[in-house]
């Protein structure tokens, strides 16, 4: 041990330098530092916590006894400090001060005019070659300028509240509703589904990504859902159910569910919280014959310590992995992946074990049968009771051939066996579920994309707005933005496109303000604006330390097309 | 909602703040503590502990409230206490009553209590330093000041020596742990 090794342990502990873990665990002795380090780190920690429980605490005896007086001081603080507050704003650093844009507002008109001449500004996110084409052939056929923003597509979703009933929406958002979630006695209930997963749809219903308390976040996905009874009125939610956003790109650590309350003329978002009183305690949680797909803790393997979904899944790769064998054949074996599904009952046996995408006839009982000789699990439970949790695992086959060892007849023979073993179970299953798992059937191609790897699933007790997200990850230090020379009224939205983020300013005066924003990443200015009834719109690249200027274009149905398209690819580009 | 607020001071690092909203529990804790056969000295002590343990839960990058706070805060008392009258007899204690809800979290209760053990002796080990040793290393670990800016508050002659200097001193600490741990 010495001086440098505890350097690198630093570096790894203060800043996260995930490149230097490796050379640390690599090494017995630099492992057994970092583990007394950071217990160290945690135990001078407490030293400090204790302070402030301390101090939280003479606080609080000293609230009692002079709260008058300090009610007093607190009026008059609040006052000072937001008369200081506004005399920030005033003077607030100019230094990403825009440059003023004072037209007069001939030219805006004249701009108007000028409808769809491209002006080959720099400013300007560039369209491809091809696009550029397509919209000023379509712009000779002369088109008005919107006066309002189309509204967001509303789908009319029919959930059958008898049963379990799985519902999805155009962009793939997946609702798991179990029996009875709207009461007992309603039959059918009208879902209506908006969602929002692109930037431009985002953006152009004008919501943010920002929590009630002003953090920024970066969005999987958004969408608002109401309920209906048949008779048409609100239908009222008496049971958690599922939610699965699809992942688009790659898949995002820490997603978590955010509901929204609509404020002013956006929603701000708040982390989902289990609250115990929205689960309805006289009607028993758990129902006997009642499947899962996601409960408190998941089923698992003995001796396994984690019972979360991750390391759930990673368990079943490997223990798959390595219980695969394909038997001799002289066919060619394709690439893709055998979606299998089964069920983990209250006993912890795998049963119900099907194929739900189907690859080749050979590989679908190569993977049923690498199901069957999984051992029996610890079942997964709910509120502390043993449940069914349904699984599904996809199983990835790429160059694939068969093992000359191992004849085909070898092979019919041991899943005879294990069919047989499994057939007892397998034949209760079926005639005593089966009817649980019709709705699922009918939709058999799309429940298999409900694996966990593609959904972020979550758990949710409220309908309304929601939406899957983290805190925005932005790099560097967080400065203020400051935009000038804005018409009243307008409104400016920050977007970044690699983290999914707007937000979205509404200017009071000439003067925007966005605050606290990391500056080690690239964002977008779009901006709206009405005038004499009309809509404009302004976009381009934010480039730190340049002043901004926004020229505005008026905005046509066809542009508005445009601009959709622009932002889709856009977005690809970073998926 | 209260919960929600507790939450979101810590996460913005106001954790006396946090830790005021959350005395308002300690009446529920003393009441149980004495209806146990311990004094507020016990319940103080344990809410105290439940207080820390709390903090490190809402600071893992992970977190995500499965229940109330007080029901947290509750269930990681029963656990202390249970835990500590089944160290002080050696006779197998019956199991603490857990309401359905504290049961949930008894796992990771567990989990958590077991590494608070640890930092626990961790804490007696950097407590037997010198202060300027404790210092050095609260400045470097807690407050991620750059060497230099310690050098200085500390009045050291380079950043290079305040390295060393930290060097030896975590090494000691190293020394009074493992006394620790042996005990």
């Amino acid at each position: 041990m010495n001086l440098k090794a505890q350097e690198l342990i630093d570096g790894y502990l203060l800043s996260g330098k995930m490149e230097d873990q490796k050379t640390i665990e690599a090494n017995a002795e630099w492992k057994d530092q970092l583990a007394f380090t950071h217990t160290l780190i945690k135990g001078a920690e407490r030293q400090a916590l204790k302070q402030a429980i301390k101090k939280a605490k003479a606080k609080s005896q000293k609230g009692f006894k002079t709260t008058g007086l300090i009610l007093l001081l607190l009026t008059s603080l609040a006052l000072i400090v937001y008369f200081f507050s506004i005399q920030k704003e005033k003077h607030a650093v100019k230094r990403y001060q825009a440059s003023t844009f004072e037209r007069p507002l001939e030219q805006e008109q004249e701009e108007s005019a000028l409808d769809f001449t491209i002006s080959p500004q720099a400013n300007e996110p560039q369209l491809s070659k091809t696009d550029i084409k397509a919209v000023l052939k379509e712009a000779q056929n002369k088109e008005d300028t919107l006066t309002a923003l189309p509204t967001q597509e509303v789908q009319l979703l029919k959930l059958n509240n008898q049963k379990l009933d799985t519902l999805f929406g155009k962009e793939g958002s997946c609702l798991i509703f179990q029996a009875h979630s709207f009461g007992k006695k309603e039959e059918e209930i009208t879902l209506k589904l908006k969602e929002y997963y692109s930037q431009a749809d985002i953006l152009f219903s004008n919501l943010s990504t920002e929590t009630t308390g002003g953090d920024y976040l970066e969005s999987g996905g958004m969408l608002l859902l109401e309920a209906y009874t048949a008779s048409g009125d609100t239908a009222y939610l008496t049971k958690d159910y599922q939610i699965g956003f699809p992942v688009k790109g790659e898949a995002k650590a820490g997603m978590a569910l955010y509901y929204g309350q609509e404020q002013a003329e956006t929603v701000k978002w708040e982390k989902a919280v289990q609250e115990e009183e929205q689960l309805v305690e006289d009607e028993p949680f758990h129902v006997e014959s009642e499947i899962f797909t996601i409960v408190e803790n998941m089923p698992s393997f003995e001796g396994s310590s984690n019972r979360d979904r991750k390391s759930l899944r990673a368990e079943f790769q490997k223990r798959i992995r390595e219980a695969i064998r394909i038997p001799y054949t002289k066919e060619q074996l394709p690439n893709g992946t055998v979606y299998v599904s089964f069920v983990v009952d209250e006993r912890g046996i795998i049963q119900g074990t099907r194929i739900l995408r189907s690859l080749h006839p050979l590989l679908d009982q190569v993977a049923i049968k690498a199901i069957y000789t999984l051992p029996q699990m610890i079942p997964g439970t709910q509120r502390g009771k043993p449940v069914r949790v349904q699984y599904t695992v996809p199983i990835a086959f790429k160059g694939a051939v068969g093992d000359r060892t191992y004849s085909p007849e070898e092979f019919d023979a041991e899943m005879e066996q294990l069919k047989k073993q499994h057939q007892v179970e397998e034949a209760a299953f079926e005639t005593k579920l089966l009817d649980q798992l019709d709705s699922a059937e009918n939709n058999k191609v799309k429940t298999a994309l409900i694996s966990h790897s593609q959904y972020y699933l979550f758990g949710s007790s409220r309908i309304g707005w929601m939406n899957c997200d983290r805190p925005f990850p932005g790099k560097g230090k967080r400065e203020d933005i400051r935009i000038n020379g804005l018409s009243k009224g307008s409104t400016v939205k920050l977007i970044s496109y690699r983290h999914k983020m707007q937000i979205s300013r509404n200017a009071k005066g000439g003067v925007l303000i966005f605050r606290r924003i990391p500056n080690r990443e690239k964002y977008q200015l779009f901006s709206i604006k009405q005038q004499k009834g009309k809509l404009f719109y302004a976009w381009k690249a934010f480039e730190q330390e340049k002043a901004v200027s926004l020229a505005y274009q008026a905005l046509t149905s066809t542009r508005l097309k445009a601009l959709k398209q622009q932002m889709e690819d856009l977005e690809k580009g970073f998926e | 909602m209260k919960d929600q607020k507790i939450i979101d001071y810590f996460k913005r690092h106001k954790d006396s703040q946090a830790f005021r909203l959350l005395l308002d529990y300690f009446p529920q804790v003393e009441s149980y503590i004495k209806a146990q056969g311990g004094s507020t000295a016990d319940a103080e002590d344990l809410f105290q502990e439940a207080l820390i343990v709390l903090y490190r839960k809402v600071q893992k990058e992970d977190f995500s409230l499965k229940a109330k706070l007080s029901t947290f805060l509750i269930a990681v008392v029963k656990y202390q206490w249970w835990d500590l009258r089944r160290k002080a007899s050696k006779e197998a204690q019956k199991a603490a009553k857990w309401t359905a809800e504290e049961a949930l979290l008894a796992e990771e209760v567990e989990q958590l209590m077991l590494k608070e053990q640890r930092y626990m002796r961790a804490e007696s080990a950097f407590e037997k330093l010198g202060k300027k040793c404790q210092r050095l290393l609260r400045l470097f670990y807690l407050e991620r000041l750059p060497m230099e800016r310690i050098a200085q508050k500390l009045s050291l002659r380079s950043a290079k020596v305040a390295k060393n200097q930290k060097y030896k001193c975590l090494k000691q600490a190293q020394v009074h742990y493992q006394k620790e741990e042996e005990r």
